[in-house]
């Protein structure tokens, strides 16, 4: 009996699995996918209690996902862990706060932001669209600066313009660093 | 289960357990619920069934056991992993190796000082 392929369950458990192991690449990751799908459907559970306990016994996704990136040399936990990790947080704070330094300090802001996108696309531990992400909400602070400054002749820029490009610069990069924060983290 | 309690079951496990899914299929051609289930019999061996996948995957990669998918006479198609040559040499080394390391283990742990053989 095939009741178990497209149950809320097993669609569940294996959506988990997947969300865990973005950074695997996809035909790493599909191989998991259809072996644990495999697993369920050859293991014949028959109600919701034995697909229950099929599940439990394949163990939490995220530890079945830690094992397949630990297998993995290059995405895996063990190598990307090592030599990406302790560059995690100076990446993305770098990225957070080249907003308020372009305000500040253009070119100091500049140098700040391209170290950051350096480090950031260099770095194991981001997929190429977080990386994408990262690079969106680093690089969205000076393109608004730079039409700012030509829309600037024409239109005078009051306080409350000022504001809203001080929260712009100031929160748009920090959302991007947040989210890279997040990515990493398992 | 409590994180530091698995701590060293799962420190062994990851030097041995590939040996042991090769040992498992040194007779016949075993596929993946048949496996995992004969390896989590022993409870020290594997805590989560699903880990056993990632595993299998990769000595399939370094050539050390082959799938192929055959018919089920019931239920889907079963995916079967065989020992290839080079996983039978590879687990031939280990059972070699294996003693000698086993019993250096016993040594350190029962005679420290190695003062008696």
């Amino acid at each position: 009996m095939n009741t178990t392929d497209h149950h809320p369950l097993v669609t569940a458990y294996l959506d988990d699995v997947a969300r865990e192991t973005a950074e695997l690449p996809a035909e790493r990751r599909a191989e998991l996918l259809a072996d644990l799908r495999e697993h369920i459907e050859v293991s014949g559970a028959e109600n919701d209690e034995q697909l229950r306990a099929v599940l439990a016994e394949l163990g939490e996704p995220r530890t079945v996902a830690a094992s397949a990136l630990a297998e993995e040399p290059s995405a895996g936990a063990a190598g990307a862990a090592a030599h990406g990790a302790g560059r995690t947080k100076p990446t993305a704070i770098l990225l957070g706060v080249s907003g308020v330094l372009l305000v500040l300090n253009p070119y100091v802001g500049a140098i700040a932001l391209i170290v950051a996108l350096v480090l950031l696309w260099g770095a194991p531990q981001w997929g190429s669209r977080q990386k994408l992400v990262g690079t969106a909400t680093g690089v969205a602070v000076p393109v608004v600066a730079f039409l700012g400054a030509l829309l600037g002749d024409a239109s005078r820029i009051g306080p409350m313009e000022v504001l809203l490009i001080l929260v712009f610069s100031l929160g748009v990069p920090v959302l991007g660093a947040a989210l890279l924060m997040r990515a990493v983290r398992r | 289960m409590n994180e530091a309690g698995d701590r060293v079951p799962s420190q062994l496990r990851k030097g041995v357990l590939e040996y042991c899914v090769l040992a498992l299929l040194r007779d016949e051609p075993k596929y993946g619920v048949e496996l995992v289930t004969e390896l989590s019999a022993v409870s020290v061996m594997t805590t989560s069934q699903g880990t056993i996948y990632p595993l299998l995957s990769r000595l399939r990669r370094e050539g050390l056991v082959d799938t192929e998918l055959r018919d089920s006479p019931s239920g889907p198609p079963r995916r079967y992993y065989t020992l290839t040559g080079t996983g039978r040499a590879s687990l031939a080394e280990f059972a070699q190796a294996w003693p000698l390391f086993r019993d250096a283990v016993d040594h350190f742990l029962t005679d420290p000082q190695g003062d008696s053989a």
